[in-house]
């Protein structure tokens, strides 16, 4: 196993965040699912030595990862926050990041200038982070944890803000690094990106794992509660009226004020494959997509009935 | 597969150059760069306020002794510190507020490594505005009294690059140790420097020997500018070796406690 829990648990003051939890992760994607403060993201933090537990021990490769920088060079981090440098350039970044990892400065530009590439970077890589969209910005933070070619990757809510295109393509290279051999530990709250990535899931809720690799049980679950998607546009109404004419619309929400409109669909991946048609075809301007957990949180709520 | 891996001595130190770079590379992009930039130049507009003044008004008061004025007033208790305290707190919690520490930490960079790379970085940058505040106002008034003294004085130039730079040394320890220890640290760094050494400076007896200021300013060519209530109590200096010794062990200390500092504590993101 690559990854070992024993008996963790870890509170911050009064608060459990994650409560007794004993797991083997094995090679291959794991899908980390569950609500905004199930654990997932302290789950990331301890396997990355970031926190130590406050109970048990966890092991990684064998080793404990608490202040072990040595294991730094077998695993790549993308952490769920939107932080950059912003003033150094793509470039610089990515050549800071790969000269960290033992590269030489021109190899590590060279290597930097081929994953820039590989993530359609390549054309902005002399512009400051700053200056970068939200995409590309999380291209640029996905591209900074395979710098090295790392054995383990972990991904905190990789798709976090991303437009349906950004979401397509780092769920197929997600399956392309894992027909790679390699080892990816995901975090999401949204069953239907991680289900399009693994059918191997670990349920969290409330800093416990409710079930492991339970996928297509729950999927069921999931289908009885419609699934919210947000979306940022130019103009809400006219996209509106696409989307009412797809059968997995169930209903829409306007807020012409803020710009954006909230649809509830019933089935999320036939929705995504109509929203970008929707896009492309009728030139909307999209800034932010999100699907907050509504659903999961219905879904949980009956599991830990 | 972990035992293949094992990180020399050279490896680290050419990742704390990296690190060095960067921040560097990125601190001198930042507005707060041009505004310490401004801060630093005071000393030289002041020098150049004198010459028109001078030139004008006649003045009693000869460059050199207008050169040491400056030092004694704006650079050793205000510019100095407040550079010292801007970068050496800041090129620590900026990683922390910008929440970009996670890139660090997930590369094999020793704690160490990068404690000394973000204190080097601090140093460097706070050194090169303090030679450039120190040099520049000495060039300009030395050479108002005679092109001649620019060599004649250089000893003392010497003296005061020696004490600024012990001075940044010593203070970008201190926040650096600040920012990993505490919350906001540049407003705990100014109080501390600004009320605290300011005021316990000129305390006699062991207690001014509680600042840094009491080790730089016996080292100080120059008579430290105070208040007449305080320059009452006539603090005693002491002798130039020890003050630099203390400054070179408080130094080392700060850095030593900010690095086991670092290794206790858990930098939480989110």
């Amino acid at each position: 196993m690559l990854i070992n829990f024993e008996n963790v648990s870890r509170w911050y003051g009064e608060v459990i965040a994650l409560n007794d939890i004993s797991i083997n992760i094995p090679p291959g994607v794991t899908g980390l699912l569950g609500p905004n403060g199930a654990g997932k993201s302290t789950f990331l933090n301890l396997v990355t030595g970031r926190l130590k537990p406050s109970k048990g021990k966890v092991r990684v490769l064998g080793e404990d990862p608490r202040n072990n920088y040595k294991l730094t060079r077998f695993y790549g981090f993308v952490p769920e926050q939107d932080a950059y440098y912003e003033k150094l350039s793509g470039l610089d970044f990515m050549t800071y990041m790969a000269q960290l990892h033992g590269f030489e400065r021109k190899a590590a530009k060279r290597a930097s200038m081929e994953i820039l590439e590989r993530h359609n970077l390549i054309t902005h890589m002399n512009k400051p982070v700053a200056a970068y969209s939200k995409g590309m910005r999380q291209r640029i933070k996905l591209a900074q944890a395979l710098i090295h070619d790392p054995e383990i990757l972990y991904l905190d809510e990789p798709m976090n803000g991303m437009d349906p295109v950004g979401r397509n393509e780092t769920i197929d290279f997600v399956k392309k690094l894992s027909s790679a051999g390699k080892t990816i530990i995901v975090s999401s709250h949204i069953l239907h990106e991680v289900e399009a990535m693994t059918q191997q899931i670990i349920l969290m809720h409330n800093g416990k794992i409710l079930a492991e690799g339970i996928v297509q049980e729950i999927r069921g679950l999931i289908d009885e509660y419609p699934h919210n998607v947000i979306i940022h546009t130019d103009r809400p109404r006219e996209m509106a009226s696409h989307l009412l004419g797809y059968d997995d619309v169930i209903d829409i929400n306007i807020d012409d004020k803020q710009n954006h409109l909230k649809v509830q669909s019933k089935e999320p991946e036939k929705f995504y494959q109509n929203l970008v048609a929707v896009i492309v075809e009728n030139g909307f301007n999209v800034t932010y997509i999100d699907s907050p957990d509504d659903n999961l949180q219905s879904v949980f709520k009956y599991l830990v009935k | 597969m972990l035992e293949a891996v094992r990180l020399s001595h050279k490896k680290q130190l050419n990742t704390a150059f990296i690190i060095f770079r960067m921040t560097v590379n990125n601190i001198i992009k930042t507005r707060r760069t041009l505004f310490m930039f401004l801060i630093s130049s005071s000393t030289l507009l002041v020098a150049l306020l004198y010459l028109v003044l001078r030139e004008s008004d006649n003045m009693g008061i000869s460059g050199y002794a207008f050169f040491a004025y400056i030092m004694g007033t704006l650079q050793i208790r205000g510019i100095l510190l407040l550079l010292s305290v801007f970068y050496g707190s800041t090129v620590f919690s900026d990683e922390l507020d910008r929440k970009t520490l996670v890139y660090l930490q997930s590369r094999p960079v020793s704690g160490w490594s990068l404690l000394l790379a973000k204190y080097f970085s601090a140093f460097a940058i706070t050194a090169i505005f303090l030679v450039f505040s120190t040099a520049a106002p000495y060039l300009v008034l030395m050479a108002a009294d005679s092109p001649a003294d620019i060599i004649k004085n250089l000893d003392i130039l010497g003296i005061d690059l020696l004490v600024m730079l012990l001075g940044a040394a010593a203070y970008c320890a201190l926040m650096l140790m600040a920012s990993i220890l505490l919350k906001k640290p540049v407003l705990w760094g100014l109080t501390f420097t600004l009320l605290w050494e300011n005021t316990v400076v000129n305390i006699p007896a062991l207690i001014n020997k509680f600042t840094l200021l009491h080790w730089l300013q016996s080292i100080f060519p120059h008579p430290a500018a105070t208040n007449k209530f305080l320059s009452l109590l006539n603090p005693k200096p002491s002798s130039v070796q020890t003050s630099i010794t203390m400054l070179l062990i408080l130094t080392v200390i700060f850095i030593l406690i900010s690095g086991f500092a670092y290794r206790k504590k858990e930098f939480k993101l989110n």
